[in-house]
């Protein structure tokens, strides 16, 4: 009887036991390393963490906007290197054989993911997170508005319309497609929700001229930076239903102005000053994609040669026929997958210290006697990075998405649209890439007509901005004698393909065509017109 | 010992018991027993009288006498091991009686989970039992690599020849759209991962495939369970026994590469016919490329430099222009010639400009691979035990080189369990066992990656400088893997210990409550350290990266069981079991990296250097937990009606609105075969059994831990910390449920001669996850849903036979065979047709009334279709000759985009051609002889993306083994075979080769049969540089690539052989067997692959080596 009780004690004490541990309270558990959707938004240093994931973000995208704003330009070989190794993007983005099955890129080349993010930044901090001052929710405030205009006018100049998702809708508990569908906005009503969040970015940023992080988060200087440009092609360019408006060209002025009155920006007295890895932050800098050794690289290493590569080392020629070696120093890094036509480098002036410093230049030698350098290739030079402290060439240089050049330049184009001369600002430019070479009789550019001036600063564009993200659409904006845009003209100096489109049959071409797979997601969407 | 000594005891105890018999001799029986099988007098028989106490037993000599009453009817004649026998009295009182081997598959004892076991004859599940002596023959670093074939149902799928390695399992066809889906493993009541197990240590496999069986294991167990129960002592027995084998691994894999001649035939050949491609109006040859590289320092080039231009030799580690060999002889002094073909240079001449090439060959594979590479297997293990307490402790060691060179696997095992009767109530199970793993893998390149790089590598490389150095070849990557052998250190190690202890406390007669604390510390620690090393000629990295990592989940698992076996009325016998379980396991730990120490010398973290960027460190943490209670009842009445009820609740902390779910199974048999009506027939049918199941189960797999929480990512930018959105919250996910239900039978023929189980299945997959694609403009491309339904169906059949039963001579075969079907019920609404996810479009070579051509969508995921389909262009031949191409495609246009980083040009045929200027010349290709004739669906004469075919399913339908045992006095020979049949692969790495998509590098033997002008009927299409930036006659997905993968597979063919017990008799040795076997000696199959067994687009890996194993067991 004894051990009948003792046995009946272990198992009511057993049973206690087990319904303690399994209190249902314990299947209750949360991250503990890492912020879930319930603990975030409670702090201002996550608001502001906030803001640096989104440049995060937007650099992680920087190939894709070289893919939009470069590769396309004209610029670009395609097929076969100079050095024999296939070229990436070769086809649609550098041949322009853009089909409604071949788009090059997909997915509406990932930026709702971050329109996703800026929308729910800006509802949460316009409504909620009480813990701001006025002062940093404005802010905050000017630069999430700024950044989603800066995205949407991404997608504006490669689609025309697109859909403008300004709502959290999946992040508010909306599990099902169906009421995500949405339809293309008409190009005009897109590019007034751009610049009706640039004007609401630059109100809240009020007074407030700061730059916390320098150039490598949005300020107040970036969102007039991108009024002007977004007024500028506003100006110029049609896309559907959005034609030129009258006041444009002004409002664009008035923005450049407005960064130029500030007195904080001005040219860097050597062009390679301007994207040292040492001097990042520097005086002509306004907004730049920020890349840093061990914590991100850029992509220039598919810009330049590889240092084993037999191909080039010990096989090409200088050209005073001099057997190059690895001249950059490549510590093993490289390899040549995007390669600019050569008749760009050759359109440099030998003054001009933009061409060795943009470009390194390699030749074959000729079986002639006496030999004579043949075949030339290019190689970039700059965004070269750093070798940092172990011995290995990094490629961190920062992108500048803006800078003072770029206003300089912007300010020359309105003054050509005005009727005006723009030749003391596109000469501002040339006087610093030539520094005491600088004779201006010689290199001076004297006003000239319309066009005339159109392509001068078109090609001072092209040598000053290669791989600043510009070419394609500055052949979109510049404008020959008719007001076509450049990228149509037969009459461009340099490049893979002249006219970069053919008018006759290519004029859709200016818009990207959307991915079948993103259009069967959505029945509402409607394919870029032409394709 | 003979066997009658074995029986006295039970001699003993009948003789006991019989004195107390009431004996009413009215008359007497006598005779003799036999053994059927041999005609051997049987010893120590029972004899009773059916319905009475009286008995006897046999004497030594198989005789027997016994007085029976005069009302006796009928004799019962029984001996354990024997199949029992009835016989009437009548007119005979002399009997001479054959008693035929009673068939262990009937009586097997199955474990069913939870402490549970069953006789097999009373169950009522799909449960099937590995039979020990699959674990025997072979070499396994886990046992999961033992059950190719073995079990029906359960498709294995190994891809990896690496030890270690451990394949994918799928039972009934998984419940994942694509087909995936792993069992999940419990091991001696623990949840674990089955890599690392030592097959010595496992008593028995069981594989749970019905829901009726896993309901019991609820929540996670959709995809079937497989439980494995390691050994334990036994009472009054007691053994030590030690077994070695020694494998030699041997490479196997399906290509044959060319010599360094042929390469440069064909290297050279195939860049100079793509740079001849088209004629300029102006009269000159152009192509995809141009014959510069011909001449360039490259593997097929001749600019490569021996000597400076002062005749100093050059050194290829320092300069990339010095690791080729191919030189023209032109170019050198006759003493430099002379130099070089002294040292083994060989002459040929160019069959591009007519040179004399001179060039070295060195085969890299030489120098990458061991072949064969050695395993060393060694066990030692114990057991013992009396009647309070027994033990098995058990030391395994294995250490296995792998093909590639220094790379490796060795594992350390450990495992001790001892049993302890406290009481005669209370009784202790302790359980520890202990699992360390250590390896190296390939370095400079990918496992998949290794064999075709080290393979296809040019055979122009020099192995040497003129110094005699070893050289490094073009980069680490692809270079000579010896050269930086020692400089990369990885240190990979896992241990992992399990802990359990469990008290069954007998409560009252049948009742008794056991409890159970199971702890399993799955640890991790890794560390890599890379020395100064040569990245490329010239260019050292001398980075010196270090890390190290240490990783520890500990899984608890508490539970209490309670159970009652009784029985009442006149042959209701229950067992029943409650109980409820929680599950813990918590992840946790650190790492740290860093770079930039002063020296090489030392990996220690603390020598890297304190720079800004240069260190990084990191901890992780992550715990989940499950709370389960569940119970189980078996009732049967005279294991004639069978009936089996459980049930689970169980609740997940990942999930958050629907944490909840309860799992029901039920199943039901009856032996049809005790019944009245089928005892005339008993000589036929010895055993029927007819059975039915159904359960619900539930799956959460592939969802992290937290992740329906929803997360903020972090990043740094410019230094800080950054947040972005991550995961979507997604709290009202549920469990996916899949109710299956089966129906089968269980029969044995001829005296259990001829066992055969055949069984249909039917699993039904609800709230199956699924990812609703989304609007991409919403800002995410798809969400997960629960808004999934696949249905798996198909049959199972598993024979065995007894094919002979001699004196010295028996013979078993076994096979089995699984046919299974994967159909897509329900997709979640997209608004499109059959809710399709992904896929693209093919015609249907239709056309609709206003003259367009009809398409269809396939691939990706539709509802009622079965997933795996392929497509592919079908190439109907190859151009012969201009005649052909102006026949068929004088005005074919091509406008594919190919595959392999293709650009997509444009071919045409001659009459489009025709008429292009040399600008659009250059960014088209004229289709020419030696192309394919790719089939043209739609009658268009436009090849595009939509006119590819349906060419078969990735997924086997039908698979199953073979397996045979046989044995000759000590002889014993074993065949294990398995198959999968009626399934397709696409080539993804011979095209590469043969349409030298690398550009430099080597191609296989098929080329010879590509076509030339001179061989105008090839099989192939024409060798020539980067054919994706080309024609992409290799640079698609091709009709040529695709084969039938269906296998036969030799996986095991082992002689064995026991030396007779006497030779031994006085050195306590019990008994010594050596064996020689044949480990995967083979596939008979079409497949041109590495590895028939995956199906789908497969590229290069590490085939499974022909392996030769020698082993010697040794017991004491």
């Amino acid at each position: 009887m004894n051990t009948n009780m003792k046995k009946i004690k272990y198992f009511l004490l057993m049973v206690a036991v087990t319904v303690a541990l399994v209190s249902c309270d314990s299947l209750d558990l949360s991250p503990e390393d890492y912020y879930g959707s319930n603990n975030f938004w409670n702090s201002e240093p996550q608001v502001k963490g906030f803001v640096l994931g989104q440049h995060s973000q937007l650099r992680g995208s920087a190939l894709t906007l070289w893919l939009l704003g470069e590769a396309r330009g004209g610029l670009q070989k395609n097929g076969t290197s100079s050095v024999n190794t296939s070229l990436d993007y070769s086809s649609p983005f550098k041949d322009q054989d853009f089909r409604s099955d071949k788009t090059g890129l997909g997915s509406w080349a990932g930026f709702y993911g971050r329109i996703l993010n800026l929308n729910l930044a800006i509802k949460k901090v316009e409504n909620e997170c009480p813990f701001l001052t006025q002062e940093s929710r404005n802010f905050y405030l000017g630069q999430f508005y700024g950044l989603r205009a800066y995205n949407y006018f991404w997608l504006y100049r490669t689609y025309g319309g697109v859909p403008l998702n300004t709502e959290t809708m999946i992040i508010d508990g909306v599990t099902t497609a169906e009421p995500l569908y949405m339809e293309r906005a008409t190009p005009k009503v897109t590019l007034d929700l751009i610049k009706s969040d640039i004007d609401k970015s630059i109100a809240a940023f009020g007074a407030n001229l700061s730059m916390p992080d320098g150039a490598a988060t949005w300020t107040k200087f970036a969102s007039l930076m991108l009024k002007a440009e977004v007024y500028l092609w506003s100006a110029k360019v049609t896309t559907g239903d959005q034609s030129p408006a009258s006041g444009d060209l002004a409002v664009a002025e008035a923005a450049l102005a407005e960064v130029e009155n500030a007195k904080k920006f001005s040219l860097q007295a050597n062009y390679t000053d301007v994207f040292a890895y040492n001097k990042k932050n520097n005086a002509e800098i306004i907004f730049a994609l920020r890349f840093l050794d061990n914590e991100a690289s850029n992509s220039a290493a598919n810009f330049t040669y590889a240092s084993n590569d037999a191909t080039f080392v010990g096989n090409k020629f200088s050209k005073t026929l001099k057997l190059l070696g690895d001249t950059l120093n490549q510590k093993g890094t490289g390899i040549l997958r995007n390669e600019y036509v050569f008749s760009l480098f050759e359109s440099y002036d030998d003054l001009d210290k933009r061409k060795t410093a943009t470009f390194f230049d390699f030749y074959n030698k000729s079986n002639a006697n006496p030999p004579e350098p043949i075949n030339g290739g290019i190689v970039m030079r700059k965004f070269h990075g750093l070798i940092n402290s172990n011995g290995v060439r990094v490629y961190a240089d920062d992108i500048p998405m803006y800078r003072y050049a770029d206003l300089l330049l912007m300010m020359a184009e309105i003054e050509n649209k005005k009727g005006g001369d723009p030749a003391r600002y596109i000469n501002q430019v040339r006087q610093r890439a030539f520094g005491t070479n600088y004779v201006p009789a010689i290199h001076g550019y004297v006003n000239g007509s319309f066009a005339a001036n159109e392509l001068a600063i078109l090609t001072e564009r092209d040598k000053e901005f290669v791989w600043e993200m510009k070419r394609w659409f500055d052949v979109l904006r510049l404008q020959d004698a008719q007001g076509k845009p450049l990228v149509f003209s037969s009459t461009l100096p340099y490049g893979v393909r002249i006219p970069v489109l053919d008018p006759a049959t290519e004029s859709h071409k200016v818009l990207w065509p959307v991915d079948l797979n993103t259009i069967n997601a959505d029945p509402k969407l409607k394919q870029t017109p032409g394709y | 010992m003979n066997k009658f000594s074995v029986l006295k005891p039970v001699l003993l105890a009948l003789a006991v018991l019989l004195s107390f018999g009431q004996v009413l001799a009215q008359m007497t029986v006598s005779g003799t027993v036999t053994d059927a099988r041999d005609g051997s007098t049987l010893p120590g028989v029972n004899i009773v009288v059916v319905g009475t106490t009286v008995g006897t037993i046999t004497d030594i000599d198989g005789n027997f006498t016994l007085a029976v009453p005069a009302s006796a009817k009928e004799l019962m004649v029984s001996m354990v091991g024997y199949a029992s026998l009835t016989l009437p009295i009548g007119e005979t009182q002399v009997f001479n009686i054959a008693l035929k081997e009673a068939t262990k598959a009937i009586d097997e004892i199955v474990v069913t989970g939870y402490g549970g076991t069953q006789k097999r004859s009373k169950l009522t599940n799909s449960i099937a039992t590995v039979k020990e002596e699959v674990l025997k023959t072979g070499v396994y670093s886990n046992p999961a690599q033992a059950l190719s074939g073995a079990v029906s149902g359960l498709k294995v799928t190994q891809v990896s020849g690496k030890a270690g390695a451990v394949p994918s399992l799928v039972i009934r066809g998984g419940t994942n759209l694509d087909g995936s889906g792993s069992p999940l493993v419990i091991v001696d009541g623990q949840l674990r991962s089955i890599s690392d197990i030592n097959p010595e240590d496992i008593e028995s496999m069981e594989v749970l495939k019905d829901a009726g069986a896993t309901a019991l294991y609820g929540a996670r167990a959709n995809n079937g369970v497989v439980l494995i129960t390691t050994k334990r002592g036994k009472q009054g027995f007691s053994e030590i026994s030690f077994k070695t084998r020694m494998a030699l691994n041997y490479m196997n894999e399906p290509y044959t590469f060319l010599g360094a001649e042929d390469y440069l035939f064909w290297a050279r050949t195939g860049v100079n016919v793509a740079s001849n491609i088209w004629q300029r109006t102006n009269g000159t040859w152009a192509g995809t490329t141009n014959t510069g590289s011909l001449s360039t320092a490259s593997p097929y080039g001749t600019g490569n430099l021996y000597w400076d231009a002062n005749g100093v030799p050059l050194d290829g580690n320092k300069t990339a222009t010095a690791i080729w060999s191919p030189m023209l002889s032109e170019n050198l002094t006759s003493q430099q010639r002379d130099y070089l073909l002294g040292k083994g240079y060989r002459e040929m001449t160019d069959p591009i400009t007519g040179k004399q090439i001179i060039y070295s060959e060195f085969i890299r594979s030489s120098g990458a691979f061991n072949n064969p590479a050695l395993t060393q297997d060694y066990n030692l293990s114990m057991t013992g035990g009396n009647d309070r307490g027994t033990y098995y402790a058990g030391l395994g060691f294995q250490y296995a080189d792998n093909l590639p060179v220094e790379t490796w696997y060795q594992r350390l095992t450990f495992t001790f369990n001892a049993d302890y009767k406290i009481n005669d109530w209370l009784s202790s199970n302790s359980s520890f066992n202990y699992n360390d793993a250590r390896w190296k893998d390939v370095i400079n390149t990918g496992e998949s990656n290794y064999f075709a790089r080290m393979l296809s590598g040019p055979p122009t490389l020099r192995e040497y400088n003129d110094a005699g150095e070893l050289l490094l070849g073009n980069n680490l990557g692809d270079g000579n893997p010896l050269f930086n052998i020692d400089a990369f250190i990885r240190r990979n190690q896992t241990d992992k210990f399990t802990m359990g202890q469990s008290f069954r406390i007998d409560l009252l007669t049948g009742l008794f409550l056991k409890l159970n604390a199971n702890w399993m510390f799955d640890e991790g620690h890794y560390e890599s350290f890379n020395k100064d090393y040569l990245n490329t000629p010239g260019t050292w990295n001398r980075s010196r990266n270090s890390s190290a990592e240490f990783d520890r989940t500990l899984r608890q698992t508490y539970n209490a069981i309670l159970n009652y076996d009784f029985t009442f009325g006149k042959g209701h016998s229950v067992t029943a079991l409650t109980g409820a379980e929680f599950y813990d396991t918590y992840n946790k730990g650190f790492g740290a990296s860093g770079s930039g120490a002063p020296t090489g010398d030392f990996m220690d973290l603390s020598y890297t250097s304190t720079k800004e960027g240069q260190r990084s460190i990191d901890s992780w943490h992550s715990r989940s937990r499950i709370l389960s209670f569940f119970g189980r009842a078996n009732y049967d009445y005279l294991e004639k009606y069978l009936v089996t009820l459980t049930a689970r609740q169980d609740g997940y902390s990942i999930l958050i609105d629907n944490r909840w779910g309860f799992f029901p199974g039920v199943s039901a048999g009856w032996v049809v075969s005790k019944e009245e009506f089928l005892k005339p027939y008993r000589d036929l049918i010895s055993f029927l059994k007819l059975r039915a199941s159904y359960g619900l189960n539930g799956n959460v797999s592939g969802i992290g831990t937290y992740e329906l929480q929803g997360s903020y990512g972090s990043s740094l930018y410019g230094g800080n910390v950054g947040y972005a959105l991550g995961s979507l919250p997604n709290p009202s996910l549920l469990w996916e449920r899949s109710n299956t239900a089966e129906g089968g039978i269980d029969i044995g023929l001829f005296g259990n001669k001829v066992n055969a189980n055949l069984t249909y299945y039917n699993r039904h997959t609800l709230d199956k996850y699924a990812s609703i694609p989304l609007p991409i403009s919403s800002g995410y491309s798809g969400i997960r849903s629960n808004n999934g339904e696949l249905r798996n169906s198909g049959v199972e059949l598993d024979l065995g036979v007894k094919v002979m039963r001699k004196k010295d001579f028996s013979w078993d075969v076994n096979a089995n065979i699984s046919y299974n079907k994967n159909t897509i019920v329900r997709l979640p609404d997209n608004g499109l047709e059959n809710n399709r996810q992904g896929g693209f479009q093919i015609y249907t070579g239709e056309k609709d009334a206003q003259g367009n051509y009809l398409r269809k969508w396939v691939g990706g995921y539709q509802e009622g279709q079965t997933p795996g389909a392929m497509y592919a262009f079908r190439a109907l031949g190859i151009f012969k000759d201009e005649s052909q191409v102006a026949s068929i495609a004088a005005n074919r246009s091509d406008i594919t985009t190919g595959n392999n980083g293709s650009n997509g040009r444009r071919l045409v045929g001659p009459n489009i051609y025709a008429t292009l200027t040399d600008a659009q010349k250059a960014t088209t290709l004229p289709i020419q002889p030696g192309d394919v004739i790719w089939e043209d669906v739609n009658g268009d004469d436009v090849i595009d993306n939509f006119d590819m075919v349906y060419v078969g399913n990735s997924i086997p339908k039908w698979f199953g083994g073979i397996n045979s045992n046989a044995a000759w006095k000590g002889l014993t020979l074993a065949v294990r075979m398995d198959y999968a049949l009626g399934f397709y692969q696409s080539d993804a790495v011979r095209p590469w080769f043969m349409g030298m998509m690398q550009g430099t590098y080597n191609t296989v033997t098929d080329v010879t049969d590509t076509w030339t002008p001179d061989n105008t009927d090839a099989k192939y299409p024409r060798y020539m540089w980067a054919d994706q930036l080309g024609k992409r006659n290799f640079a698609r997905e091709s009709s040529m690539f695709i084969y039938n993968a269906s296998y036969l597979s030799f996986r095991e063919i082992s002689l064995s052989y026991s030396l007779p017990v006497n030779l031994f008799e006085r050195t306590g040795i019990k008994g010594v067997e050596t064996s020689v076997t044949g480990q995967n000696l083979g596939y008979l199959t079409a497949s041109k692959l590495y590895s028939p067994e995956m199906g789908g687009s497969q590229g290069g890996g590490y085939g499974l080596p022909r392996t030769l194993i020698f082993g010697l067991n040794l017991k004491f």
